[in-house]
């Protein structure tokens, strides 16, 4: 006879109870009434990490367009997430399948239009992604805004599939399984493209290292508190 | 261990997810190798920049673009009589099981604790009368 259930508070019992996600309760709620304000609460949760990871791969001001596009996207498409992961990651997944498409269409766009097949698909009236020159450089990096435009721009040179790791473990820090689920690759090809990103990022980083200044680390510090 | 292979293994090392074998290793190449111990220092450094950038922020509000499309999915979610009278019946159902349950677990719980004190008093009586009969 169990006599310790009886002695149980109300408070042990409701610990006891399975949670359910509260990003998948809002999407069946969703599902359910169709409310707009639900979805709403859904975007203003992961507006800023979309926002994030789609201005890192895209960049400018097709940034806004793509991150729009991902949530429309999320919304008609609802009715396909079958709960098996977490909402965030199923979203991330369409955020990274349009990146991925936009920047392909780009590209096939800007090799139409018959530019070197090397050219940066941001060159059209995007001098935020200009390189700068790490010899002309002679002051240090003290500002994070100058440190966040240096990274995008080396970023933005590397591939898209790196781009995006880097993004989503560095970056966003999220888990080797939540990157493995999002992108699709098993773990171990995460850690070690990942770490082929990284590797490649450092050496054109190198020249900007010495520069960066403590002050722009504790800019970094104080705006991500 | 050759210099490319403690080189692949960076990752791991400053993430901690080596085994202790693996990782006295490579402690032990990197300080006979001060140039690769010197390249190591760099790729922290460099992640602990990357780790230490704040996050890219929306500087407009994007839901007034989402807006629309999240009304005209509503509007495009209205249910058939058909189907309003099954989502009532499906959600009576539901509330009615759940009454069930709770008042079916209630009762049982009763009488568990019923039974309970109802053996322990009745208990010495028995030893007892099987007493005295013996």
């Amino acid at each position: 006879m169990n006599l310790n259930a009886e002695s149980q508070g109300p408070e042990r019992r409701i610990t006891n109870l399975p949670r359910l996600d509260p990003d998948i309760a809002l999407v069946r709620q969703f599902r359910a009434t169709g409310n707009p304000e639900v979805f709403e609460i859904l975007f203003r949760k992961y507006q800023s990490p979309v926002y994030h990871l789609v201005h890192r791969m895209v960049h400018g001001e097709e940034a806004y367009d793509l991150t729009q596009e991902i949530f429309v996207k999320a919304l008609r498409s609802i009715f396909t997430f079958k709960g098996d992961c977490k909402f965030s990651t199923w979203l991330y997944t369409i955020a990274r399948n349009m990146c991925l498409n936009h920047l392909r269409d780009t590209r096939t766009r800007t090799d139409r239009e018959q530019y070197s097949l090397n050219d940066s698909p941001y060159r059209d009236g995007d001098s935020d992604r200009d390189i700068p020159d790490p010899s002309a450089d002679v002051e240090r990096i003290t500002e994070v805004r100058e440190l966040q435009r240096i990274v995008d721009s080396l970023l933005a040179d590397l591939p898209d599939e790196q781009r995006l790791l880097i993004t989503l473990r560095d970056l966003q820090h999220l888990s080797y399984d939540e990157i493995s689920d999002i992108t699709g690759l098993s773990l171990v090809n995460v850690k070690s493209k990942l770490h082929r990103a990284r590797l490649a990022f450092k050496g054109k980083f190198a020249p900007y290292l010495s520069a960066v200044g403590s002050e722009a680390l504790s800019q970094s510090e104080l705006v991500r508190k | 261990m050759d210099e490319e292979e403690v080189r692949s293994l960076f990752s791991e090392y400053l993430e901690g997810t080596l085994s202790p074998e693996l990782r006295d290793e490579v402690q032990a190449f990197l300080s006979d190798n001060p140039s690769l111990a010197a390249e190591l220092i760099q790729y922290e450094r460099t992640l602990a920049i990357l780790h230490r950038l704040p996050a890219r922020e929306p500087v407009i509000d994007m839901w007034s673009a989402i807006s629309p499309a999240a009304q005209e999915y509503k509007s495009q979610f209205r249910l058939t009589l058909k189907d309003k009278l099954r989502h009532k019946w499906h959600a009576f159902v539901a509330t009615l099981s759940e009454g069930v349950i709770l008042y079916t677990h209630t009762v049982a719980s009763r009488a568990q604790a019923r039974l309970g004190r109802h053996l322990l008093h009745s208990a010495p009586d028995r030893i007892k009368e099987g007493g005295s009969d013996a």
